[in-house]
Protein backbone atom coordinates (compact mmCIF):
# COMPACT_ATOMS: atom_id res chain seq x y z
CA UNK A 1 0.00 0.00 0.00
CA UNK A 2 1.41 3.72 -1.04
CA UNK A 3 2.13 5.75 2.25
CA UNK A 4 -0.83 7.98 1.19
CA UNK A 5 -3.27 5.68 0.66
CA UNK A 6 -2.25 3.91 3.95
CA UNK A 7 -2.17 7.16 5.82
CA UNK A 8 -6.10 7.78 4.48
CA UNK A 9 -7.02 3.87 5.59
CA UNK A 10 -5.94 5.07 8.63
CA UNK A 11 -7.59 8.18 9.36
CA UNK A 12 -11.00 6.70 8.09
CA UNK A 13 -10.28 3.34 10.81
CA UNK A 14 -9.94 6.09 13.76
CA UNK A 15 -13.08 8.41 12.39
CA UNK A 16 -15.07 4.99 11.83
CA UNK A 17 -13.57 1.93 13.68
CA UNK A 18 -14.33 -1.21 12.39
CA UNK A 19 -15.89 -3.07 15.51
CA UNK A 20 -17.79 -0.11 17.58
CA UNK A 21 -16.38 0.77 21.27
CA UNK A 22 -19.94 -1.36 22.46
CA UNK A 23 -18.19 -4.46 21.07
CA UNK A 24 -14.98 -4.02 22.48
CA UNK A 25 -16.68 -3.85 25.76
CA UNK A 26 -18.49 -6.98 25.34
CA UNK A 27 -15.13 -8.94 24.29
CA UNK A 28 -13.77 -11.54 26.35
CA UNK A 29 -10.20 -9.76 26.14
CA UNK A 30 -11.53 -6.70 27.43
CA UNK A 31 -10.21 -6.57 31.08
CA UNK A 32 -12.27 -6.26 33.69
CA UNK A 33 -11.79 -6.24 37.50
CA UNK A 34 -12.99 -9.91 38.08
CA UNK A 35 -10.93 -11.91 35.63
CA UNK A 36 -11.89 -15.32 35.40
CA UNK A 37 -9.80 -16.46 32.23
CA UNK A 38 -6.72 -15.48 31.45
CA UNK A 39 -4.25 -16.31 27.92
CA UNK A 40 -6.55 -19.07 26.98
CA UNK A 41 -6.80 -20.53 30.91
CA UNK A 42 -9.15 -20.66 33.51
CA UNK A 43 -7.43 -19.21 36.59
CA UNK A 44 -7.55 -21.15 39.74
CA UNK A 45 -9.27 -19.22 43.30
CA UNK A 46 -5.14 -18.77 44.02
CA UNK A 47 -4.34 -17.50 40.95
CA UNK A 48 -7.07 -14.94 40.92
CA UNK A 49 -6.59 -13.88 44.70
CA UNK A 50 -2.37 -13.19 44.09
CA UNK A 51 -3.30 -11.61 41.32
CA UNK A 52 -6.53 -9.23 42.48
CA UNK A 53 -3.73 -8.38 45.90
CA UNK A 54 -1.08 -7.77 43.36
CA UNK A 55 -3.19 -5.18 41.32
CA UNK A 56 -4.52 -3.35 44.28
CA UNK A 57 -1.24 -2.28 45.39
CA UNK A 58 -0.45 -1.57 41.64
CA UNK A 59 -3.66 0.68 41.49
CA UNK A 60 -2.43 2.10 44.41
CA UNK A 61 0.85 3.28 43.21
CA UNK A 62 0.15 4.37 39.61
CA UNK A 63 -2.78 6.60 40.69
CA UNK A 64 -0.78 9.54 40.39
CA UNK A 65 1.09 8.33 37.38
CA UNK A 66 -2.52 8.30 35.61
CA UNK A 67 -3.10 11.71 36.41
CA UNK A 68 -0.12 13.26 35.16
CA UNK A 69 -0.74 15.38 31.47
CA UNK A 70 2.38 14.85 28.92
CA UNK A 71 2.71 17.21 26.57
CA UNK A 72 1.77 15.49 23.37
CA UNK A 73 4.92 16.03 21.51
CA UNK A 74 6.71 13.52 24.15
CA UNK A 75 7.41 10.31 22.81
CA UNK A 76 8.56 7.32 24.31
CA UNK A 77 12.43 7.39 25.94
CA UNK A 78 13.56 3.50 24.83
CA UNK A 79 17.43 3.49 24.71
CA UNK A 80 20.19 5.72 25.56
CA UNK A 81 22.31 6.88 22.72
CA UNK A 82 26.32 7.57 22.00
CA UNK A 83 27.62 9.97 22.14
CA UNK A 84 25.37 11.51 24.78
CA UNK A 85 25.47 14.72 26.18
CA UNK A 86 28.52 15.47 27.81
CA UNK A 87 28.52 15.49 31.80
CA UNK A 88 29.92 19.57 33.37
CA UNK A 89 33.21 20.67 31.31
CA UNK A 90 35.92 19.26 33.55
CA UNK B 1 48.99 -20.19 51.18
CA UNK B 2 45.51 -20.53 49.93
CA UNK B 3 43.83 -17.77 51.73
CA UNK B 4 46.32 -15.31 50.71
CA UNK B 5 45.82 -16.46 47.09
CA UNK B 6 41.97 -16.31 47.14
CA UNK B 7 41.83 -12.60 47.78
CA UNK B 8 44.23 -11.30 45.22
CA UNK B 9 42.65 -9.16 43.22
CA UNK B 10 42.88 -9.58 39.34
CA UNK B 11 45.63 -7.42 38.47
CA UNK B 12 47.35 -9.04 41.01
CA UNK B 13 46.94 -13.21 40.17
CA UNK B 14 47.28 -11.93 36.38
CA UNK B 15 51.01 -10.66 37.40
CA UNK B 16 51.88 -14.16 39.16
CA UNK B 17 49.67 -16.24 36.34
CA UNK B 18 52.36 -13.97 33.38
CA UNK B 19 55.48 -14.59 34.96
CA UNK B 20 54.31 -18.45 35.76
CA UNK B 21 54.52 -17.92 38.99
CA UNK B 22 51.34 -19.25 39.85
CA UNK B 23 49.41 -21.98 37.43
CA UNK B 24 45.73 -21.24 36.33
CA UNK B 25 45.42 -25.07 37.12
CA UNK B 26 46.53 -24.62 40.68
CA UNK B 27 44.71 -21.59 41.21
CA UNK B 28 41.51 -22.90 40.10
CA UNK B 29 41.93 -25.68 42.21
CA UNK B 30 42.33 -23.85 45.44
CA UNK B 31 39.09 -21.91 44.24
CA UNK B 32 37.73 -25.51 44.07
CA UNK B 33 38.86 -26.56 47.47
CA UNK B 34 37.26 -23.30 48.96
CA UNK B 35 34.06 -23.86 46.90
CA UNK B 36 33.76 -27.59 48.42
CA UNK B 37 34.57 -25.71 51.90
CA UNK B 38 32.73 -23.14 52.12
CA UNK B 39 29.63 -23.10 49.57
CA UNK B 40 27.73 -25.26 50.86
CA UNK B 41 27.68 -23.12 54.36
CA UNK B 42 26.15 -20.25 51.78
CA UNK B 43 24.32 -21.85 49.14
CA UNK B 44 26.19 -19.40 46.85
CA UNK B 45 26.48 -21.66 44.17
CA UNK B 46 23.54 -23.03 41.27
CA UNK B 47 26.22 -25.48 39.93
CA UNK B 48 29.97 -25.93 40.26
CA UNK B 49 31.06 -26.70 36.45
CA UNK B 50 34.15 -28.34 38.30
CA UNK B 51 34.74 -30.51 34.98
CA UNK B 52 34.70 -27.44 32.47
CA UNK B 53 36.93 -25.31 35.10
CA UNK B 54 39.36 -27.75 35.27
CA UNK B 55 39.64 -28.29 31.62
CA UNK B 56 39.40 -24.76 31.06
CA UNK B 57 42.71 -23.74 33.45
CA UNK B 58 44.82 -27.01 31.75
CA UNK B 59 44.30 -25.03 27.96
CA UNK B 60 45.27 -21.71 29.54
CA UNK B 61 48.17 -23.43 31.51
CA UNK B 62 49.56 -25.02 28.01
CA UNK B 63 49.06 -21.93 25.93
CA UNK B 64 51.19 -19.46 28.80
CA UNK B 65 53.69 -22.20 28.41
CA UNK B 66 53.73 -22.06 25.27
CA UNK B 67 54.03 -18.06 25.46
CA UNK B 68 50.72 -17.46 24.16
CA UNK B 69 49.30 -15.23 26.88
CA UNK B 70 46.07 -13.32 26.23
CA UNK B 71 45.98 -10.84 28.60
CA UNK B 72 44.89 -10.13 32.09
CA UNK B 73 42.20 -12.30 32.64
CA UNK B 74 43.96 -15.09 31.24
CA UNK B 75 43.54 -18.00 33.90
CA UNK B 76 41.61 -15.94 35.88
CA UNK B 77 38.73 -17.90 37.47
CA UNK B 78 35.06 -16.41 37.58
CA UNK B 79 31.77 -17.42 38.50
CA UNK B 80 28.31 -16.64 36.36
CA UNK B 81 24.75 -15.97 37.90
CA UNK B 82 22.90 -18.83 36.75
CA UNK B 83 20.88 -16.62 33.83
CA UNK B 84 23.59 -16.60 31.81
CA UNK B 85 23.43 -19.63 28.66
CA UNK B 86 26.33 -21.89 28.69
CA UNK B 87 26.49 -24.59 26.87
CA UNK B 88 25.76 -28.18 28.15
CA UNK B 89 25.48 -27.31 31.26
CA UNK B 90 21.49 -26.18 32.98
CA UNK B 91 20.67 -22.63 33.36
CA UNK B 92 18.03 -22.55 35.96
CA UNK B 93 17.91 -19.36 36.35
CA UNK B 94 16.91 -19.85 39.92
CA UNK B 95 13.65 -21.37 39.31
CA UNK B 96 12.37 -25.10 40.01
CA UNK B 97 10.59 -24.73 36.67
CA UNK B 98 13.54 -24.15 34.28
CA UNK B 99 15.80 -26.98 36.60
CA UNK B 100 15.97 -29.14 33.30
CA UNK B 101 16.78 -26.20 30.94
CA UNK B 102 20.35 -26.26 29.41
CA UNK B 103 21.29 -24.61 26.15
CA UNK B 104 23.25 -25.28 23.30
CA UNK B 105 25.27 -21.84 23.32
CA UNK B 106 27.11 -19.61 25.22
CA UNK B 107 25.93 -16.41 26.25
CA UNK B 108 27.80 -13.33 24.24
CA UNK B 109 29.38 -12.41 27.90
CA UNK B 110 30.52 -15.84 28.50
CA UNK B 111 32.24 -16.04 25.03
CA UNK B 112 33.88 -13.01 25.39
CA UNK B 113 35.39 -14.67 28.56
CA UNK B 114 36.50 -17.34 27.52
CA UNK B 115 38.11 -15.67 23.99
CA UNK B 116 40.07 -13.42 26.98
CA UNK B 117 41.02 -17.10 28.64
CA UNK B 118 38.96 -16.66 31.49
CA UNK B 119 37.67 -19.71 33.42
CA UNK B 120 34.31 -20.33 34.24
CA UNK B 121 34.34 -21.96 38.35
CA UNK B 122 30.59 -22.11 38.40
CA UNK B 123 27.40 -20.76 38.03
CA UNK B 124 26.01 -18.27 41.00
CA UNK B 125 22.58 -18.82 42.98
CA UNK B 126 20.09 -16.26 42.33
CA UNK B 127 16.37 -15.00 42.79
CA UNK B 128 14.12 -16.99 40.96
CA UNK B 129 13.62 -15.23 37.66
CA UNK B 130 15.65 -12.48 39.22
CA UNK B 131 13.60 -11.40 41.57
CA UNK B 132 11.89 -11.82 45.32
CA UNK B 133 12.84 -12.53 48.87
CA UNK B 134 15.52 -14.98 50.10
CA UNK B 135 13.83 -17.78 50.01
CA UNK B 136 12.41 -17.24 46.80
CA UNK B 137 15.73 -19.23 44.73
CA UNK B 138 15.45 -23.08 43.54
CA UNK B 139 19.09 -23.40 45.57
CA UNK B 140 17.77 -22.63 49.02
CA UNK B 141 18.03 -18.66 50.59
CA UNK B 142 21.93 -17.62 49.38
CA UNK B 143 23.53 -16.88 53.08
CA UNK B 144 25.62 -13.72 53.99
CA UNK B 145 29.32 -14.55 54.56
CA UNK B 146 29.52 -11.83 57.28
CA UNK B 147 26.93 -13.44 58.75
CA UNK B 148 24.96 -16.35 58.08
CA UNK B 149 21.84 -15.65 59.61
CA UNK B 150 21.50 -13.25 57.10
CA UNK B 151 20.87 -12.84 53.46
CA UNK B 152 23.33 -11.67 50.79
CA UNK B 153 20.95 -9.92 49.22
CA UNK B 154 19.23 -10.63 45.47
CA UNK B 155 19.19 -11.38 42.93
CA UNK B 156 22.69 -11.72 41.90
CA UNK B 157 22.89 -13.73 45.34
CA UNK B 158 25.38 -16.12 44.89
CA UNK B 159 27.56 -13.72 42.78
CA UNK B 160 28.22 -11.62 46.16
CA UNK B 161 28.54 -14.43 48.19
CA UNK B 162 31.67 -15.59 46.25
CA UNK B 163 33.15 -12.67 45.72
CA UNK B 164 33.13 -11.84 49.29
CA UNK B 165 34.27 -14.96 50.76
CA UNK B 166 36.87 -15.69 48.16
CA UNK B 167 35.50 -18.28 46.00
CA UNK B 168 36.63 -17.04 43.16
CA UNK B 169 38.38 -13.61 41.81
CA UNK B 170 35.15 -12.00 40.08
CA UNK B 171 31.58 -12.57 38.99
CA UNK B 172 28.98 -11.70 36.56
CA UNK B 173 25.72 -10.15 37.77
CA UNK B 174 22.77 -8.62 36.25
CA UNK B 175 20.45 -5.54 37.61
CA UNK B 176 16.98 -4.68 36.37
CA UNK B 177 16.38 -2.73 39.77
CA UNK B 178 19.09 -3.37 42.50
CA UNK B 179 20.02 -6.48 41.39
CA UNK B 180 24.09 -6.09 41.84
CA UNK B 181 23.25 -3.18 44.03
CA UNK B 182 22.05 -5.03 47.04
CA UNK B 183 24.20 -7.53 47.12
CA UNK B 184 27.69 -5.95 46.68
CA UNK B 185 26.36 -3.64 49.30
CA UNK B 186 24.99 -6.43 51.29
CA UNK B 187 28.19 -8.43 50.91
CA UNK B 188 30.78 -5.79 51.05
CA UNK B 189 32.16 -6.06 47.94
CA UNK B 190 32.87 -3.51 44.91
CA UNK B 191 30.05 -3.52 42.01
CA UNK B 192 29.73 -2.04 38.64
CA UNK B 193 26.18 -1.31 36.81
CA UNK B 194 27.24 0.00 33.68
CA UNK B 195 25.32 2.03 31.09
CA UNK B 196 21.79 0.21 29.60
CA UNK B 197 23.42 -1.34 26.36
CA UNK B 198 26.99 -1.58 27.17
CA UNK B 199 27.34 -5.49 27.97
CA UNK B 200 25.30 -7.49 25.26
CA UNK B 201 22.58 -9.80 26.70
CA UNK B 202 22.64 -12.55 24.28
CA UNK B 203 21.72 -15.55 26.00
CA UNK B 204 20.97 -13.94 28.92
CA UNK B 205 17.61 -14.53 30.94
CA UNK B 206 15.43 -11.35 30.19
CA UNK B 207 13.38 -10.08 32.73
CA UNK B 208 13.07 -6.46 31.19
CA UNK B 209 14.22 -5.51 27.79
CA UNK B 210 14.57 -2.18 28.84
CA UNK B 211 15.76 -1.96 32.22
CA UNK B 212 18.18 -5.39 32.14
CA UNK B 213 21.79 -4.75 32.55
CA UNK B 214 24.69 -6.89 32.74
CA UNK B 215 27.60 -5.94 35.64
CA UNK B 216 30.84 -6.94 37.26
CA UNK B 217 31.17 -7.84 40.97
CA UNK B 218 34.92 -8.04 42.30
CA UNK B 219 36.88 -6.85 45.25
CA UNK B 220 38.21 -3.67 43.67
CA UNK B 221 37.11 -0.67 41.35
CA UNK B 222 40.21 -1.49 39.42
CA UNK B 223 39.08 -5.19 38.93
CA UNK B 224 35.78 -4.12 37.81
CA UNK B 225 36.79 -1.39 35.22
CA UNK B 226 39.99 -4.58 34.26
CA UNK B 227 36.42 -6.97 33.42
CA UNK B 228 34.23 -4.47 32.13
CA UNK B 229 36.93 -3.62 29.25
CA UNK B 230 36.85 -6.93 28.35
CA UNK B 231 33.15 -7.52 28.11
CA UNK B 232 31.84 -4.10 27.04
CA UNK B 233 30.99 -3.39 23.18
CA UNK B 234 28.12 -4.01 21.08
CA UNK B 235 27.26 -7.43 19.53
CA UNK B 236 24.70 -8.01 16.35
CA UNK B 237 23.67 -10.41 18.43
CA UNK B 238 21.87 -7.87 20.44
CA UNK B 239 20.15 -5.11 18.53
CA UNK B 240 20.05 -3.00 22.05
CA UNK B 241 23.96 -3.39 22.42
CA UNK B 242 26.17 -0.12 22.14
CA UNK B 243 29.64 0.87 21.54
CA UNK B 244 31.28 3.75 23.29
CA UNK B 245 34.76 3.89 24.59
CA UNK B 246 36.30 3.13 27.66
CA UNK B 247 39.46 4.05 28.99
CA UNK B 248 40.74 3.24 32.93
CA UNK B 249 43.92 4.40 35.01
CA UNK B 250 44.86 4.30 38.66
CA UNK B 251 47.79 6.65 37.79
CA UNK B 252 47.80 10.14 39.14
CA UNK B 253 44.37 9.37 40.55
CA UNK B 254 43.64 12.01 43.24
CA UNK B 255 45.16 14.53 40.26
CA UNK B 256 42.34 13.37 38.06
CA UNK B 257 39.34 13.34 40.33
CA UNK B 258 40.03 16.14 42.07
CA UNK B 259 38.38 19.10 39.73
CA UNK B 260 35.35 16.78 39.87
CA UNK B 261 31.90 18.48 41.13
CA UNK B 262 29.90 16.03 43.17
CA UNK B 263 26.29 16.04 44.44
CA UNK B 264 24.87 13.88 47.27
CA UNK B 265 21.11 12.58 47.72
CA UNK B 266 19.99 13.21 51.27
CA UNK B 267 18.18 10.11 52.62
CA UNK B 268 16.06 9.81 55.79
CA UNK B 269 18.41 6.89 57.72
CA UNK B 270 16.13 7.64 60.97
CA UNK B 271 12.80 6.26 58.60
CA UNK B 272 13.77 3.89 56.15
CA UNK B 273 17.07 2.34 57.31
CA UNK B 274 19.79 2.42 59.79
CA UNK B 275 21.37 5.47 61.35
CA UNK B 276 24.67 3.97 61.48
CA UNK B 277 24.72 3.52 57.38
CA UNK B 278 23.80 7.51 57.55
CA UNK B 279 26.96 7.98 59.25
CA UNK B 280 29.33 5.92 57.16
CA UNK B 281 27.92 7.50 54.06
CA UNK B 282 28.81 11.06 55.69
CA UNK B 283 32.19 9.64 56.54
CA UNK B 284 32.54 8.85 52.94
CA UNK B 285 31.77 12.14 51.81
CA UNK B 286 34.74 13.47 54.06
CA UNK B 287 37.05 11.51 52.76
CA UNK B 288 36.22 12.71 49.43
CA UNK B 289 36.22 16.23 50.43
CA UNK B 290 39.82 15.64 51.83
CA UNK B 291 40.70 14.94 48.25
CA UNK B 292 39.78 18.69 47.27
CA UNK B 293 35.96 17.39 46.05
CA UNK B 294 33.13 20.06 46.45
CA UNK B 295 29.67 18.58 46.96
CA UNK B 296 26.38 19.97 47.10
CA UNK B 297 22.36 18.12 48.14
CA UNK B 298 20.69 16.78 44.98
CA UNK B 299 16.76 18.26 45.01
CA UNK B 300 15.71 15.05 42.54
CA UNK B 301 13.25 16.22 40.02
CA UNK B 302 9.55 14.76 41.36
CA UNK B 303 8.49 11.28 39.68
CA UNK B 304 6.49 8.62 40.91
CA UNK B 305 9.99 6.49 40.09
CA UNK B 306 9.14 3.55 42.04
CA UNK B 307 5.84 3.28 40.15
CA UNK B 308 7.15 3.49 36.83
CA UNK B 309 10.13 1.50 37.12
CA UNK B 310 7.50 -1.24 37.91
CA UNK B 311 4.81 -0.39 35.77
CA UNK B 312 7.82 -1.09 32.82
CA UNK B 313 9.16 -4.61 34.59
CA UNK B 314 6.22 -6.13 35.39
CA UNK B 315 4.39 -5.27 32.02
CA UNK B 316 7.74 -6.85 30.19
CA UNK B 317 8.40 -9.74 32.64
CA UNK B 318 4.65 -10.48 31.81
CA UNK B 319 5.04 -10.80 28.18
CA UNK B 320 8.60 -12.31 28.54
CA UNK B 321 7.01 -15.18 30.87
CA UNK B 322 3.19 -15.21 29.54
CA UNK B 323 4.22 -19.00 28.37
CA UNK B 324 4.08 -19.69 32.36
CA UNK B 325 0.42 -18.46 32.73
CA UNK B 326 -0.55 -20.15 29.59
CA UNK B 327 0.90 -23.49 30.57
CA UNK B 328 -0.39 -22.82 34.38
CA UNK B 329 3.37 -23.25 35.13
CA UNK B 330 3.35 -20.14 37.03
CA UNK B 331 1.84 -22.02 40.17
CA UNK B 332 5.17 -23.36 40.41
CA UNK B 333 6.86 -20.29 41.03
CA UNK B 334 8.07 -20.38 44.85
CA UNK B 335 6.97 -16.85 45.96
CA UNK B 336 2.99 -16.45 45.22
CA UNK B 337 3.58 -12.46 45.46
CA UNK B 338 5.83 -13.09 41.82
CA UNK B 339 3.10 -15.16 40.59
CA UNK B 340 0.55 -12.51 40.80
CA UNK B 341 2.98 -9.88 39.63
CA UNK B 342 3.53 -12.02 36.99
CA UNK B 343 -0.70 -12.83 36.37
CA UNK B 344 -1.57 -9.01 37.08
CA UNK B 345 1.13 -7.94 34.50
CA UNK B 346 -1.20 -9.66 31.78
CA UNK B 347 -3.66 -7.14 32.36
CA UNK B 348 -1.45 -4.06 32.25
CA UNK B 349 -2.73 -1.42 30.07
CA UNK B 350 -0.51 -0.56 26.86
CA UNK B 351 -1.62 3.07 27.48
CA UNK B 352 -0.34 2.98 31.21
CA UNK B 353 3.16 0.95 29.66
CA UNK B 354 3.48 3.82 26.90
CA UNK B 355 2.85 6.62 29.69
CA UNK B 356 5.56 5.16 32.03
CA UNK B 357 8.16 5.27 28.68
CA UNK B 358 7.27 8.51 27.94
CA UNK B 359 7.73 9.95 31.41
CA UNK B 360 11.11 8.29 30.86
CA UNK B 361 11.94 10.59 28.15
CA UNK B 362 10.72 14.10 30.38
CA UNK B 363 13.25 12.08 33.17
CA UNK B 364 15.84 11.78 30.68
CA UNK B 365 15.72 15.73 29.57
CA UNK B 366 16.08 16.45 33.32
CA UNK B 367 18.95 14.25 34.48
CA UNK B 368 20.72 15.64 31.54
CA UNK B 369 20.56 18.92 33.41
CA UNK B 370 21.59 17.35 36.60
CA UNK B 371 24.62 15.82 34.69
CA UNK B 372 25.35 19.39 33.13
CA UNK B 373 25.97 20.41 36.52
CA UNK B 374 27.64 17.11 37.85
CA UNK B 375 30.14 14.53 37.32
CA UNK B 376 28.73 12.12 39.46
CA UNK B 377 26.06 11.54 42.48
CA UNK B 378 26.69 9.97 45.59
CA UNK B 379 24.36 7.80 47.53
CA UNK B 380 23.96 4.82 49.50
CA UNK B 381 23.53 1.42 47.70
CA UNK B 382 21.27 0.36 50.80
CA UNK B 383 20.07 1.82 53.55
CA UNK B 384 20.31 -0.91 55.94
CA UNK B 385 23.37 -3.89 56.17
CA UNK B 386 22.07 -7.16 54.94
CA UNK B 387 19.13 -7.94 56.41
CA UNK B 388 18.01 -11.79 58.79
CA UNK B 389 17.34 -14.62 56.35
CA UNK B 390 13.88 -14.55 57.18
CA UNK B 391 13.31 -10.85 57.14
CA UNK B 392 9.85 -9.87 55.41
CA UNK B 393 10.89 -7.61 52.49
CA UNK B 394 8.70 -5.41 53.43
CA UNK B 395 10.22 -4.15 56.94
CA UNK B 396 13.83 -4.06 54.59
CA UNK B 397 12.88 -1.80 51.81
CA UNK B 398 10.36 0.40 54.03
CA UNK B 399 11.08 3.43 51.26
CA UNK B 400 13.96 5.65 50.33
CA UNK B 401 16.73 5.21 47.74
CA UNK B 402 14.26 6.06 45.11
CA UNK B 403 16.77 7.27 42.87
CA UNK B 404 17.50 3.48 42.52
CA UNK B 405 14.70 3.20 40.50
CA UNK B 406 15.30 6.58 38.49
CA UNK B 407 18.89 5.61 37.85
CA UNK B 408 17.58 1.55 36.56
CA UNK B 409 14.61 3.39 34.30
CA UNK B 410 17.11 5.13 32.96
CA UNK B 411 20.45 2.92 32.31
CA UNK B 412 22.66 5.44 34.18
CA UNK B 413 25.64 3.35 35.64
CA UNK B 414 26.81 3.28 39.14
CA UNK B 415 29.09 1.37 41.19
CA UNK B 416 28.85 0.11 44.76
CA UNK B 417 32.00 0.20 47.38
CA UNK B 418 32.20 -0.94 51.07
CA UNK B 419 32.48 2.48 53.13
CA UNK B 420 32.18 0.61 56.74
CA UNK B 421 30.79 -1.38 58.78
CA UNK B 422 27.79 -1.35 61.17
CA UNK B 423 28.09 -2.43 64.86
CA UNK B 424 27.21 -6.18 63.93
CA UNK B 425 30.10 -5.95 61.68
CA UNK B 426 27.98 -6.04 58.88
CA UNK B 427 29.30 -3.79 55.52
CA UNK B 428 27.80 -0.71 54.59
CA UNK B 429 28.00 0.47 50.63
CA UNK B 430 28.25 3.62 49.30
CA UNK B 431 27.32 4.20 45.41
CA UNK B 432 29.04 6.64 42.75
CA UNK B 433 26.23 6.97 40.06
CA UNK B 434 27.11 8.66 36.41
CA UNK B 435 26.13 9.86 33.31
CA UNK B 436 25.08 7.54 30.08
CA UNK B 437 28.77 5.97 29.16
CA UNK B 438 30.50 7.61 31.84
CA UNK B 439 31.92 4.73 34.02
CA UNK B 440 34.99 5.95 33.38
CA UNK B 441 34.46 9.21 36.48
CA UNK B 442 32.23 6.45 38.86
CA UNK B 443 35.25 4.13 38.96
CA UNK B 444 38.26 6.54 38.85
CA UNK B 445 36.03 7.91 41.64
CA UNK B 446 35.74 4.30 43.63
CA UNK B 447 39.15 3.92 42.74
CA UNK B 448 40.46 7.27 44.62
CA UNK B 449 38.29 6.45 47.36
CA UNK B 450 39.76 2.82 48.12
CA UNK B 451 43.05 3.84 47.29
CA UNK B 452 42.23 6.09 50.71
CA UNK B 453 40.41 3.66 52.39
CA UNK B 454 40.93 0.03 53.35
CA UNK B 455 37.05 -1.12 53.44
CA UNK B 456 37.61 -3.19 50.46
CA UNK B 457 40.41 -5.46 51.93
CA UNK B 458 38.34 -6.28 54.69
CA UNK B 459 37.41 -9.98 54.22
CA UNK B 460 35.15 -12.10 55.85
CA UNK B 461 36.62 -15.05 57.49
CA UNK B 462 34.70 -18.69 57.14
Amino acid sequence: MKRRTFAKALSSIAILPAISPIKILESKNYQKNDIDELCGRVLTDDEKLWMKKFLAEYDKSMKSVRSISLPIEVFPGFIPKYPEKRSRKK
Amino acid sequence: MSKEIIFKSITELSKLIKFRKLSPLELTKIYLKEIEKISPKLNAFAIVTSELALQEAKIAETEIMNNNYRGKLHGIPYAAKDLFAVKGYPTSWGSNIYSQQIFDYDAEVIKRLRNNGAILIGKAAMSELAGGPPFATATGACRNPWDLSRWSGGSSSGSGSAVAVGLCAFALGTETWGSIMTPSSYCGITGLRPTFGRIPRTGTMPLSWSMDKIGVMARSAEDCALVFKEISGSSESDPFSIDAPFSFSTKKISEKISNLKLCFVKEDYEKFGDIEVGKAFYNAIDVFKTMGLTFEELQLPEYEYEAIALTIIVAEEASIFEPLVRTARIKDLIDPERSGEILGGQTLTAVDYLKCLRIKTMMQADFEKIFEKYDAILGSSTLTTAPPINAKMSDVFKGGNIIEAAENILGIPAVSIPCGFDSKKLPIGLKIIGNYFDEKTILELAAAYQSATEWHKKHPNL
